[in-house]
């Protein structure tokens, strides 16, 4: 019976494609800027001074089922629950509270609306929220998801440590698709990732410090990566090494320091090795295998003691190489 | 027998599905706010170094270039000054370019506040690699092995957009068809007490040629090829591609909170988007008008529509846009909106945006639309040097 559901159900979804991905249809990528079939959050944070929100929307006008899964960066452990979006609904939840099934929930608060499903509150959390579009646990892409993440401060103060960022958009390849729970990001059954990621920074030595907030300033740009190799069933860890390559403003290029990294890797970027160190400088980053990268930088008025955070997507390079996602079984 | 029939029609299903949708020919080239491009738009830029309506808040922007080829390259820029000015000639701060921000700064009877639609030129060229960066208040004289100057914006308080060309040389600045350019901006708010920060991506126009030849003339046909009359017109995508540049999206897909929303604990949401039509005639600085049709979705599915103009580079908070963005009226704390921007003939046109987003008491922040379809042939023309 549940054969002949996922079935018919997988026809009428591939039957539906014709209407619904033709208006959409682009070339295969992973970025920001387009729906997807698979989100990839890369930097999720609930403590007692951060919270994330997570905003994801069904861009399609069919229900969207889909499948999360939250990645702890410490432990590389996951934990996953089932979202059920309605043509076009966005939905939304704190990291530290997550969302329960409630019909009751009054008009105006955090679970009004139809509720997606039960998303398990997380408490302190470092790490990654991964979701992919399924039908009836079966893999289907459908390149109707979009998202963003909004870290926000929590302390109330005047610290103003709040920034967003696009969820990373993974789309369906040239392929017919998969049928497991092994999803290829080859290019034909989903989009590659990207090696070489390209990031513009100020040096936190750099003269002048923050070219705005000047002389008592200092700024930290942090570097948030995950692998697009995730065993979610196996809960084996990836491990990666990232190449740095640098330029300062009068192209002057060095290298490193290196960074290797299992599972899920936050480290601020260590421009040492600028020499000398300029106002403005770019890094380069070439992984062992894909990744994919969000950034976010810490501008301090030191001598007023606060400071505030600006996130943002990374440019990729433009190479990319085979991964893959296996979601874990489903009973 | 039943099994294999239904895993047949499934495989069909799918088959036909994804067969049709990949069936169209797509370019390899995009609008795209994540790799580097010929064409590059920050659509906002916003400085008031001085603070000189006495707000209580400095604002400047930091945009970083960079060239990521391993040759040099020359880049050709424009400020669209896009600053609302009184009638009058005469604002509230005394400012010689009496910018206003309403017609509240304004002084003098009768007086209106409107944008200018000016723009200025520069041109540097970028050694192999070389990021740069500069303050928009201040400007930058580009370090050598770069070469070049970057004027500071020309009015005290500023709000616009910046555009950038990968051109041939500084002698000429015709666009080259080439993808090395990527930037970022940083809009930063500085109170007494707090520092809001907030940053985001260029958007990056990709030049289909990637061969690094230079073009007939300064008219870049974003989703079109130039018929070498200097018009850009469709292309027929059967024979190739032979666009210049990548077609803006036609609908953009915005998630945001509603006005007023409760985020959290962190007091009551507020969105502005910033919308700029990807046709520019940066030769006239003759803005280009566009109707931008919504549809916004709750978290209960629910659909409302309306529409609103855009002239030219604009940013617009939601609640401007009417009662329809309220949480208070739609009952939810999530939002989604379609815009589709549409000409004075309702023909569909390309744009880009920004959605940037303050919580009360927690800062601000910035993120991007998503981009659907391609929205047709736009134009961007200039002429060099802009102020001889």
């Amino acid at each position: 019976m549940r054969a002949k559901r996922i079935a018919l159900t997988t026809a009428l979804l591939g039957a539906f494609a014709v209407c619904t991905l033709a208006a959409s249809v682009a070339s295969a990528g992973v970025d920001h800027d387009r729906p997807g079939s698979i989100l990839i959050f890369p930097k999720v944070v609930s403590s007692a001074t951060r919270d994330t929100t997570i905003r994801i929307s069904n861009t399609g006008n069919m229900t969207n089922q889909v499948r999360c899964f939250y990645l702890d960066g410490d432990t590389c452990g996951t934990i996953d629950f089932d979202l059920s979006l309605t043509k076009q609904q966005p939905t939304q939840w704190d990291v530290s509270n997550g969302r329960t099934v409630n019909l009751l929930d009054s008009f105006g608060s955090s679970g009004a609306g139809l509720d997606p499903g039960l998303i398990p509150a997380q408490g302190d959390f470092e790490g990654s929220v991964v979701c992919v579009e399924v039908v009836d646990d079966v893999p289907v892409a459908q390149n109707k998801l979009k998202g963003e993440a909004i870290i926000r401060d929590v302390t109330g103060g005047d610290d103003r440590n709040t920034s967003a960022y696009n969820a990373v958009a993974i789309t369906s390849g040239t392929g017919s698709g998969t049928s497991d729970n092994e999803l290829v990001l080859d290019g034909d059954e989903y989009a590659q990732c990207d090696t070489v990621h390209r990031v513009d920074f100020i040096p936190d030595d750099s003269p002048g410090l923050d070219p705005v907030l000047g002389e008592t300033s200092s700024v930290v740009t942090n570097v948030t990566v995950l692998p697009c190799d995730l065993d979610f069933s196996r809960r084996a860890p990836t491990s990666v090494v990232l190449n740095a390559t640098l330029w300062n403003e009068f192209e002057v290029q060095t290298s490193g320091p290196d960074t290797s990294f299992s599972c899920w890797a936050s480290f601020s970027i260590d421009p040492a090795s600028l020499n000398p160190a300029t106002t403005f400088a770019t890094v380069e980053y070439s992984a062992s295998s894909p990744v994919v990268m969000v950034v976010e930088s810490f501008h301090s008025d030191t001598g007023l003691g606060v400071s505030g955070s600006a996130a943002r997507n990374v440019h990729t390079g433009g190479a990319a190489s085979t991964s893959s996602i296996t979601l874990s079984a489903t009973p | 027998m039943r099994t294999q029939i239904l895993r047949t029609a499934a495989i069909a299903g799918l088959a036909l599905g994804v067969g049709f949708a990949t069936g169209a020919p797509a370019s390899a080239q995009s609008v795209t706010t994540d790799e580097a491009a010929g064409y590059v738009v920050f659509p906002r830029i916003v400085s008031d170094a001085n603070d000189i309506f006495s707000t209580g808040t400095e604002i400047d922007t930091v945009i970083q270039l960079t060239n990521t080829a391993a040759d040099p390259i020359t880049v050709h820029c424009f400020y669209i000054n896009a600053t609302g000015t009184c009638s009058t000639g005469t604002n509230t701060a005394g400012s010689p370019a009496a910018e206003c921000l309403t017609v509240e700064e304004c002084v003098g009877e009768g007086a209106t506040c409107d944008p200018q639609w000016s723009a200025a030129d520069f041109t540097i060229v970028l050694s192999p690699q070389q990021p740069t960066g500069w303050v928009v208040d201040e400007g930058l004289s580009v370090p050598a092995p770069g070469d070049g100057a970057i004027p500071p914006v020309n009015t005290d308080y500023f709000v616009g957009e910046l555009r950038c060309v990968q051109v041939n040389d500084d002698a000429d600045a015709t666009p080259v068809n080439s993808n090395d350019l990527q930037g970022e901006a940083t809009i930063y708010e500085v109170s007494g007490s707090t520092v809001d920060v907030r940053s985001y991506s260029a958007t990056g126009v990709q030049a289909v040629l990637e061969d690094g030849s230079t073009q007939n003339n300064k008219v870049m046909c974003l989703g079109g090829r130039d018929d070498a009359g200097g018009d850009c017109v469709e292309d027929d995508l059967g024979d190739g591609d032979d666009r210049e540049y990548a077609a803006c999206p036609a609908k953009l897909v915005v998630g945001h909170f509603f006005e007023g929303a409760f985020v959290g604990n962190n007091n009551s949401a507020a969105t502005a988007l910033t919308l700029s039509p990807c046709t520019a005639d940066v030769a006239t600085v003759e803005p280009t008008g566009l109707v931008v049709q919504f549809l916004v979705f709750n978290e209960f599915e629910q659909r409302m529509s309306g529409a609103t103009e855009i002239d030219c580079v604009e940013t617009v908070g939601l609640s401007e846009l009417g009662l329809v963005f309220s949480a208070n009226v739609q009952g939810t704390l999530a939002g989604q909106t379609h815009l589709r921007p549409v000409d004075s003939t309702g023909a569909g046109r390309g744009m880009i945006g920004l959605v940037e987003e303050a919580l009360g008491g927690a800062g601000l922040s910035v993120s991007h639309p998503n981009g659907i379809g391609e929205g047709g042939v736009d134009v961007v023309e200039y002429v060099f040097p802009l102020t001889p």
